[in-house]
């Protein structure tokens, strides 16, 4: 055997080493939507499974879990948690002596924490949590099990469960794990913690696994409130720390356009309506290093085609990515497309972000209609939804950036004309000072096609010859049969 | 070389406005006086930010543009905007802009209380649903009684709608300095108060503290 067979020789040795290793398995039972579950190990691995696993995890007992958690507070796809509440490891050996395990002594551990209530009370004591994602692909996964499972519980078991040597013979491990019931009523960070819709799927994981998953760190990018573990020695000045909504975590702001513009057209104020959310990353310095949101497209009563974009003022010579990404069917994560030309890419001073594209063609009536969501009788159907992010290279002061609700304009293809709201840019009013754009309540709901605002809401036109300072509740006054059935937030958000 | 011609037609465009009653027109053209097609011509106020646009359009066929609805006696201005063709903003379409705002100053005048602490006075565009404010570290006094650097410390600011029922999260996050907290606010006009909570591993009942916002 010469040198260069003796080196394919050991390495093939080593390759099978790894191959023989344990794989990780999904097991049987689950965290059922009650937020308790009994699991038996046994159910899928045998005794010198379940230790090869443990000794692959250098003593620990390794369960993955796969978060499957609906909305509340602030969870959302790309984070979601629950909090652990209790969870006991018994060991049953074949001469009928046990080991118990306990979270209330120190057996376990996960990668995140919080300072959270448990209901009824309001004291927020530090509990382990388990962070995830929902509808995501992770094309780094290298199997089924890193790109499903989400979190790791480490359950330290410091003896043997199988050693024939030692006529040792764990005969049955069985776990039961409990989340906390957290005061909800307290909101976030109690609402975000909770445990809703379950149930959490399992997996035992080996070292490979266990690694992937916790360097992954799924849904801690937009969790609140978040403890690391095992922090890292060195601060990373790019890491999210916290989060400032704009609105705010739960509302959106509302934007209605003409889209004649510089002619008043039928002013129903309908043509495009759009409701967005953004939010700042801050690091631990309070420097703002990603900008993100949402945005929904609510009516379309126009015969013209758009684009809309959100501005976001940055410094000059700011560099960063963004990508932006519109989602076109409600539940249908594989109905998309990018939301620019371009998709996603480099930025270079002020985030101009053409977060919606072409809207009759994205946003047109199922039914045929040229007109969406605006006509008498006309079934409401939700309407696209972006998300987009601006990532920036080097953290900038919350300051510097142009204040919210920035500056969201409508693209008239028809036209060319560029519509700024009222607010931004005074430009954009007509001789008697009617406005082509403007912020609306969340709760204001548009006028039927054809339907002047000024008639459907009586006290528009007051509200509007006092530039703002009367009538202020102009909104809470209407016609109810000439408005849009009933386009709220839980109606047209999803 | 198209940026050379695009900066002669700066040049030759302004010449070419004409005011009229209410309306402004012209045409962009090349050195040669070749009119450009799908160049975007911005208007300006005279006050307006460099590169703010009140109005945009891009030239017909031949070159030529026109802005109505225009207020006599105004000294507007009219520039192209390079790069900014019709072919060129689907290539491109991120531009850069430069941000004026306007209409929506807010200051902080002072606290005055524990309960009912922040006035803000400012002018709202009319349009606009929202009061815009930054709070900092000052803001939230009980923070020094805390061991920031040390224990993990929370601070949360929401508004709740009149049941007190449902909160509108505007942050929840660790607090590791207070001279670097600063949080950016936007809420509606009807938001009469700002509640924080701020808690901690080591004082884990949270201190509850709301502040009154006041429109003047």
């Amino acid at each position: 055997m010469n040198i260069r067979n003796s080196l394919l020789f050991i390495v093939t040795v080593l390759m099978a080493g790894i191959a023989s290793a344990q794989d990780s398995v999904r097991l049987t039972d689950v965290v059922k939507s009650s937020g308790t579950g009994t699991i038996n190990f046994f159910k899928n691995v045998t005794a010198e499974q379940l230790e090869q696993l443990r000794l692959d995890n250098g003593g620990s007992i390794v369960l993955g879990v796969d978060v499957n958690e609906s909305a509340n507070g602030t969870e959302k796809a790309s984070t979601q948690a629950v909090t652990l509440g209790a969870l006991t490891l018994t060991v049953t050996y074949s001469d009928n002596s046990q080991k118990v395990y306990d979270l209330a002594s120190g057996c376990c551990t996960t990668e995140t924490q919080t300072l959270v209530a448990e209901a009824p009370d309001t004291l927020r004591l530090p509990h382990y949590t388990l962070l995830g994602e929902s509808g995501s692909s992770r094309i780094t996964a290298n199997n089924a099990i890193q790109a499903a499972f989400d979190s790791t519980i480490k359950i330290a078991v410091n003896d043997s469960l199988f050693d024939p040597a030692q006529g040792i013979q764990a005969t049955s491990v069985v776990a039961v794990i409990k989340w906390l019931d957290t005061n909800t009523s307290l909101g976030d960070p109690e609402a975000f913690y909770d445990y809703t819709n379950g149930f959490e799927d399992l997996a035992l994981l080996n070292a490979v696994d266990t690694a992937f998953i916790d360097d992954y760190g799924s849904g801690q990018d937009e969790a609140v409130a978040v403890i690391l573990t095992n922090p890292p020695q060195v601060v990373d000045p790019q890491a999210v720390a916290t989060w400032n909504y704009f609105p705010s975590a739960s509302s959106y702001y509302l934007a209605g356009y003409e889209d004649l513009y510089p002619k008043k057209g039928d002013y129903d104020f309908n043509d495009l309506t759009v409701a967005y959310q953004v939010r700042y990353g801050l690091n631990g310095d309070g420097d703002v290093v990603t900008i993100r949101g949402t945005a929904y497209l609510i009516t379309r009563g126009a015969g013209f085609n758009h684009d809309w974009h959100l501005k976001i003022p940055l410094p000059v010579n700011t560099a960063g990515t963004f990508s932006c990404t519109t989602l076109l069917i409600p539940g249908d994560d594989y109905s998309f497309q990018n939301c620019s030309p371009s998709g996603s890419g480099f930025i270079n001073g002020t985030a101009d972000i053409q977060v919606f594209s072409n809207t009759a063609d994205i946003f047109a009536d199922p039914q045929g209609a040229v007109m969406t969501n605006t006509l008498k009788d006309q079934a409401f159907v939700k309407g696209p939804k972006s998300t987009f992010r601006v990532d920036l290279d080097v953290p900038l002061p919350a300051s510097s950036i142009g204040e919210a609700p920035f500056d969201p304009y409508l693209f008239v293809h028809n036209s060319g004309e560029k519509i700024q709201l009222l607010q931004v840019n005074p430009a954009f009013k007509d001789a008697d000072g009617y406005p082509f754009g403007m912020l609306m309540p969340v709760d204001w709901l548009p006028p039927l096609e054809y339907f002047s605002i000024s008639t459907i809401y009586p006290l528009f036109d007051s509200f509007v010859a006092s530039q703002g300072t009367q009538e202020l509740d102009w909104y809470k006054t209407f016609l109810s049969n000439y408005v849009v059935a009933a386009p709220t937030i839980d109606v047209w958000m999803w | 070389m198209m940026l050379p011609k695009l900066l002669a037609a700066i040049l030759i465009a302004s010449p070419c406005a004409s005011l009229l009653a209410g309306e402004i027109k012209g045409q962009v053209t090349d050195e040669q006086g070749a009119g450009l097609a799908g160049v975007r011509v911005c208007l300006s106020l005279p006050d307006a930010a460099p590169g703010e646009c009140s109005k945009t359009k891009f030239t017909s066929r031949k070159g030529t543009y026109s802005f109505n609805g225009i207020n006599e006696g105004v000294p507007y201005t009219v520039k192209v905007l390079t790069g900014a063709s019709l072919t060129a903003r689907k290539a491109d379409p991120y531009p850069q802009y430069v941000w004026g705002p306007v209409g929506h100053e807010i200051e902080l005048v002072s606290r005055k209380e524990r309960l009912g602490g922040i006035d803000f006075k400012g002018s709202f565009s009319f349009s606009n649903f929202q009061s815009v404010f930054q709070l900092s570290g000052a803001d939230f006094p009980e923070l020094a009684n805390y061991d920031v650097a040390n224990d993990y410390v929370f601070l949360k600011v929401y508004t709740a709608d009149a049941s007190g029922s449902e909160q509108n999260l505007i942050f929840l996050g660790r607090v590791t300095d207070i001279s670097k907290l600063l949080i950016e606010v936007s809420v509606p006009l009807s938001a009469t108060e700002l509640i924080y909570e701020v808690y901690s591993a080591a004082a884990p009942e949270p201190v509850i503290v709301a502040i009154s916002l006041v429109n003047q």
